[in-house]
């Protein structure tokens, strides 16, 4: 074990935390050369409340465990029991899905940089940030009826239907707010400020990242390759996608990679948009008995639900793996060495877009 | 270079108002066709069969008996208790006569959760009159 000056408590109430969490950092003088993480404030046993309920209650349930990326959740849980049961979704019910899945990472991607940004005091861009992410949350109200907590998607299809005057106005806010978007990546990635708070702060090198194992943005910051959306059948056939990864590995790159991942957003919106086939939006379907495993990527890494249903359609088993798990763990272990100041500690725990909801449920 | 350009948003951000709206003062923006608000709920229309009572994940549906009707098979009606409503409207997929549609009323704020005014036994305009 090693020896440490001071223990210094980051939480449960701080101002740079979202969400509770105490992080004790260890420091010999300015120093962090260790941490130790205590998680159980937001606790609220979803997976326990979902068992011996039917499906369509307990879909309710899974897309409150986080209230950012909860049309992500409702996705992987809808698509693990399609996926128990066989059940094939019509066309355009793949476009909707895709379109509100891209508009909440959309969303999402943006406050998790504004978050950074208020945390290392920069409040104007963080607010510039919020005005777009407040047209992005006005998409998914015309989409889907509801801002935050969609309740989207259901077994054999979608649960609301679109219009093309729907598509139009979503366009028009894409087409709005994407230049402005370009301007704050252009401001983040060269504002000589941010640069000297983030450059070369909590650095994770490409095998450290795998070793952790870090998902999502986080990993790709640091050169890992990977991403869910490549091994998803939809996204392959409707919008050939590509990953975007940066090589630098410092919080940095961890933000603009989320700022790529953007504008790959905006991107795959505006196809969606424009090539939305006509047809039926949903199918009749039943959920039989069995168990699967699936994985998707949320906002933040690699969503995993395994779910065991009776012949009722109700769950008898489940359990979620949410992305921030091993993201903390490769926080503690890895990032924190390179952090020179405590106020520097900061600024890496806000890079790795931790959502305590989702980690704790 | 930069300069001109600060100088030109400054004073634009002089001369416009606030970006946000004065809530009770001005009136807030419309909302879209399917919001998901307040449900609107036809008790002519109900036949009583309990469906969303079923389908409710929050137990915000509660089956009554409406002793003012005359026919007794028909008085079986339902009631929605506002303040443990999550709005998903399956309450709306699961009715098989159409009696539940989308309503367009947000401001659900009150301080007891079983306010009468968060109470939905009838539409808006029929329980007025």
């Amino acid at each position: 074990m090693k020896a440490y000056d001071l223990s210094i408590p980051l939480g449960p109430m701080h101002p740079a935390f979202k969400e509770p969490l105490r992080v004790k950092l260890k420091t010999e003088g300015e120093v962090v050369v260790g941490a130790e993480v205590d998680l159980g404030y937001v606790h609220r046993g979803i997976e326990k409340i979902m068992r011996r309920r039917p499906w369509q209650k307990a879909v309710f349930l899974a897309e409150r465990v986080c209230g950012i990326c909860s049309n992500s959740h409702n996705l992987t849980f809808i698509e693990t029991l399609e996926k128990i049961s066989d059940v094939e979704i019509p066309e355009r019910a793949k476009y909707l899905r895709l379109l509100a899945q891209e508009l909440n990472r959309l969303h999402s991607h943006i406050l998790a940089n504004l978050a950074l940004f208020l945390a290392i005091e920069h409040e104007t861009l963080a607010m510039m940030l919020l005005n777009v992410r407040e047209r992005v949350l006005d998409c998914q109200e015309l989409l889907c009826g509801n801002r935050v907590i969609l309740s989207y998607n259901v077994v054999g299809g979608v649960r609301f239907d679109t219009t093309p005057s729907i598509l139009k106005e979503i366009l028009a806010v894409i087409d709005e707010i994407e230049p402005k978007l370009r301007r704050y990546a252009e401001m983040f990635e060269h504002g000589p400020l941010l640069r000297m708070r983030t450059e070369g702060i909590g650095y994770m090198s490409k095998r450290e990242a795998e070793l952790a194992p870090a998902v999502g943005p986080i990993a790709r910051g640091s050169g890992v390759r990977f991403d869910w959306r490549m091994k998803h059948p939809d996204y392959v056939d409707i919008l050939d996608f590509k990953p975007v990864w940066r090589e630098e590995g410092d919080a940095r790159a961890r933000y603009m990679v989320r700022f790529d991942e953007i504008f790959e957003c905006i991107k795959m919106i505006r196809y969606l948009c424009e090539n939305m086939p006509k047809g039926e939006i949903r199918r009749r379907a039943e959920v039989k008995s069995g168990e699967a495993v699936h994985t998707q990527e949320a906002p933040r890494g690699d969503l995993t639900y395994f779910v065991r249903t009776d012949s009722f359609g109700r769950i008898e088993d489940i359990t979620i793996r949410t992305p921030t798990i091993p993201n903390l763990g490769a926080f503690v272990k890895y990032m924190l060495r390179n952090s020179p100041t405590i106020a520097d500690a900061v600024v890496i725990y806000a890079s790795i877009d931790p959502c305590i909801a989702c980690l704790e449920r | 270079m930069a300069f001109p350009k600060l100088v030109k948003i400054g004073l634009r951000q002089l001369i416009q108002g606030p970006v946000t709206n004065l809530f009770p003062k001005t009136p807030p923006v419309p909302v879209p066709r399917e919001f998901r608000g307040k449900p609107r709920y036809d008790r002519e229309k109900c036949i009583g069969c309990g469906a969303c009572v079923k389908v409710c994940p929050s137990g915000a549906v509660e089956l009554i008996e409406d002793p003012t009707i005359e026919n007794p098979k028909k008085r079986k009606k339902v009631e929605f208790y506002m303040g443990l409503c999550i709005f998903c409207y399956f309450c709306m997929e699961a009715c098989p006569v159409d009696a539940i549609s989308y309503g367009d009323e947000w401001l659900l704020s009150s301080y007891d959760k079983f306010d009468s005014k968060l109470i939905v036994r009838d539409l808006p305009e029929r329980e007025q009159s």
